[in-house]
């Protein structure tokens, strides 16, 4: 009992800090528009708002809405620490926008094995080079929170 | 032991001269049952290992490519899966047809049936692009694809032989035992026909496109259910130190021997219409006479270690005996797995014909046979299924009484006596 | 001849002319862009018709093409054999086996209005958007390729490695099905598929996209007075894409 208490503590007292879960580039992001809903509703509720949206683009052909992956990672990305180009990604570290409250919550999702984690204009290719330590395996699993 | 035990467990009208199989130890038993159990793990270990492999690096890491797109894997899963719904036959022989020697031997032919519809959906699962998917996959349905319907028909396989075996082995529920094996036998029917209608429904493909590969599978399953049961019950009786009376022996036997005639007559009946078609002729062509590794798997494999040799076992006396029978039901097991790669992985091999009149080349293989050797992964990956399949089958057996119970005095009244004096010569 | 008659055949001349070109300046078709919000519908069908007499049998401008935009490319390079690497379209040589006669035409999903494909899918990813493209749902694919199995064109490529550097456009990942999109997403915003302005743009414009349902669309007008045809129509499927000259 005595011991099982103790892990509680333990657990409890050396969880992982939150990270600050909006993008580190506030000013940039706001001057975009608002977000497709406030902060608290889109956290509880942004996996439905974008299975819903996903099923109107890709079954019925419906585009343009605001609630579409791209979007997201066109404002939410922020910059990842080293390489020569500064590139944009929401994936790469535990500051990335979508990475970090996803590694902290525990919550893995596979968006990102076909779509793109890194902004690009619309009918362009990818934008600066996303080395291949931007694979599933690596991102979601090894970068841990701090 | 006591005399009633002794009456039960060692075999009286055996074959004159025969030596009755030594009875194991205790000891023996339990050790040869944890060398079983931990061989059947390690090679599920390893299928697992390798579908992990698979799932890291892509299907990159298997020789199978946009043309082959089934390869050794899903010869393996298939192959079991319609010996799965074979090896139930026995069962259903007993229950439904009323054959007392069968209703003996139907609560092993329901773990076996288990046991090959495990081992072939774990290989089969995880050679899936996407085998995390599997939730998609079970909350998603097209049911004009017969896929989907395979999930309704494999899962709802479990539950019915589930339900039958628990018929079988409660005294209580016995009654109830006819009913759970008429519905357990047209289940399986619809299943088999399933599998077959999987290739039958492509209409494009000069393979497979045929009525006919429904109840193809279906005799396909008798014979190579029947061939897994012999050679499990085989082996089972061996380590029990058990010997198979010998009207029982024949009757199975003969009963291999028709089950191996049907397929042939069916495999015939098929090419032969497909080599009336003209348009056929060069896929035909290809997998009978100068394919290379297919007509060599045919003919080598299916026709004359498959079905020529064990026929000649099954359906004449053979100086063998019973050790015959388990032969042929080897070479019944390796033979279909010959016909099932020819007949996948064959079909396959060869283009489609797109430009019906021209000869096509291009970047994707168009016109082209395409080259298949399964690589390493894939191997591991079948032997994984197998491994299951010999799990399930090893534990059944330990934990609960699946072993065929026979009442030996309903088959010779001269049984009594001769139980005694074996047992006093095992004694003695 | 006096200059009155010369005015006049000369006015004729230029108008017989100005009616010859005319049609021809419909070639490349103003599409419309579908207004943001509103779905796909059944009144347009989209298809292609390919004058195989125009396609150069050493050109693949459109495979480039097509590679580019929706970034084919883009594995992690792992040891992955060419027959595994995708291909959404392909140019195929044809050499008619009694005659000799050779052509060549480019390749790729011939979206059918009745796809064999989305018959066998257990999933329902493969299915067919309204307006008449074939499509692979990879939320729902299982890549379990029953699709690649049961297509008579072998238009669909599998997955064979781990995919990076995605066109955000384009999705696509390991372990799915997918095959000519007819470049959805350009054509939802009112452009052509890559393939039709890059062999357009090569001068040989032997490709040619447009509504099929649109009576008055380029493309419906041609499948209507010249001789077409579509792949193995002896199976029913009423291809989307028309082959001239074969």
């Amino acid at each position: 009992m005595l011991a099982v208490l103790v892990l509680l503590a333990l657990f409890w007292l050396l969880r992982p800090a939150v990270p600050a879960a909006q993008p580190l580039d506030l000013a940039a992001a706001r001057a975009q528009g608002p977000c497709v809903a406030a902060p608290a509703e889109i956290r509880r509720n942004h996996p439905d708002l974008l299975r819903h949206q996903r099923d109107l683009t890709v079954r019925d052909g419906v585009r343009g809405a605001r609630a579409s992956l791209a979007a997201c990672v066109n404002c939410h990305a922020t910059p990842l620490e080293g390489g020569a180009t500064p590139v944009r990604s929401v994936l790469g570290g535990p500051q990335q926008f979508c990475q970090g409250c996803h590694t902290v919550a525990a919550v893995k999702f596979d968006c990102f094995e076909c779509h793109a984690a890194v902004p690009q204009g619309p009918g362009h290719g990818a934008s600066g080079s996303v080395t291949a330590a931007l694979s599933r395996r690596t991102t979601i699993r090894s970068e841990g929170a701090p | 032991m006591s005399a009633s035990s002794t009456a039960s467990t060692a075999a009286a009208p055996i074959e004159a001269g025969a030596a009755l199989p030594t009875l194991p130890s205790p000891a023996a038993e339990v050790r040869r049952f944890w060398a079983v159990a931990a061989l059947g793990a390690l090679l599920v270990a390893i299928g697992l290992g390798a579908a992990h492999f698979m799932e890291a690096h892509g299907h990159a890491v298997t020789g199978m490519s946009n043309q082959i797109v089934w390869g050794l894997p899903h010869v393996v899963a298939i192959f079991m899966i319609v010996a799965a719904s074979g090896v139930l036959n026995v069962a259903s022989v007993g229950s439904v047809f009323g054959q007392t020697v069968y209703k003996a031997r139907a609560p092993l032919s329901g773990l076996l049936s288990l046991a090959l519809l495990g081992g072939g959906l774990f290989v089969l699962m995880l050679d899936l692009g996407r085998p995390d998917r599997i939730v998609v996959a079970a909350t998603h349905y097209n049911f004009k694809s017969v896929f989907a319907w395979n999930v309704f028909l494999y899962s709802g396989l479990f539950a019915i032989v589930a339900v039958y075996l628990w018929t079988l082995m409660e005294r209580r529920m016995n009654r109830y035992a006819p009913a759970a094996g008429v519905a357990a036998f047209l289940w399986r029917f619809a299943l088999t026909t399933g599998t077959g209608s999987i290739f039958g429904f492509l209409v494009a493909r000069q393979a497979y496109a045929s009525a006919l590969l429904a109840p193809m599978f279906i005799v396909l399953s008798f014979a190579w259910g029947l061939a897994v049961f012999l050679i499990v019950q085989s082996a089972m009786y061996t380590w029990n130190g058990l010997a198979l009376p010998a009207p029982i022996q024949r009757r199975m036997t003969r009963l291999l021997g028709i089950f191996v005639a049907a397929v042939a007559y069916m495999v015939l009946v098929y090419h032969g219409t497909q080599l009336y078609a003209t348009k056929l002729h060069g896929f035909e062509r290809f997998l009978l006479l100068d394919g290379g590794v297919y007509p060599l798997l045919f003919w080598l494999g299916y026709a004359g270690l498959g079905t020529l040799w064990p026929l000649t076992l099954l359906l004449a006396p053979s100086p063998l005996g019973g050790r015959g029978t388990v032969l042929a039901a080897a070479l019944v097991v390796l033979g279909g797995f010959a016909f099932l790669y020819a007949f996948i992985v064959g079909g396959q091999a060869w283009p489609l014909d797109i430009f019906p009149g021209y000869s096509a080349s291009s970047s994707f293989l168009d016109g082209q046979v395409d080259a298949y050797t399964p690589r390493l992964p894939e191997w591991l990956l079948g032997l994984g299924g197998l491994g299951l399949a010999f799990l399930i089958t090893a534990v059944g057996v330990r934990v609960l009484r699946f072993m065929p119970q026979d009442d030996f005095a309903r088959f010779d009244p001269a049984a009594g006596q001769t139980t005694a004096a074996a047992a006093d010569a095992r004694k003695g | 001849m006096t200059s009155n008659r010369r005015a006049w055949l000369t006015g004729s001349a230029a108008a017989a002319l100005g009616v010859a070109i005319a049609p021809g300046i419909r070639l490349i078709e103003v599409a419309q862009a579908r207004a943001s919000g509103e779905a796909a519908s059944t009144k347009v069908r989209w298809g292609l018709l390919i004058d195989t007499s125009k396609c150069d049998s050493g050109c693949d401008a459109c495979v480039k093409a097509c590679s580019d935009e929706n970034g084919l490319q883009v594995g992690t390079g792992a040891a992955i054999e060419d027959r595994q690497r995708p291909q959404w379209i392909r140019k195929v040589m044809l050499t008619e086996v009694k005659t000799g006669r050779q052509a060549s035409a480019p390749m790729m999903c011939q979206h059918c209005a009745e796809p064999p494909c989305v018959d066998v899918c257990p999933t329902g990813a493969s299915f067919k958007r309204a307006d008449g493209i074939v499509l692979v749902d990879r939320h729902a694919c299982i890549g379990c390729r029953y699709c690649m199995m049961a297509c008579p064109y072998k238009a669909r490529s599998f997955v064979h490695e781990p995919v990076t550097n995605q066109r955000a456009q384009v999705p696509r990942g390991q372990g799915c099905v997918e095959s000519c999109t007819l470049c959805v997403h350009r054509v939802d915003r009112g452009e052509h598929p890559a393939c039709v302005e890059t062999c357009a743009a090569a001068g040989r414009g032997a490709i040619l996209f447009g509504d099929l349902n649109d009576a008055n669309s380029e493309i419906a007008r041609r499948v209507r007075e010249l001789a077409t045809q579509q792949l193995r129509a002896d199976l029913g499927l009423d291809p989307g894409v028309r082959y001239q000259g074969l």
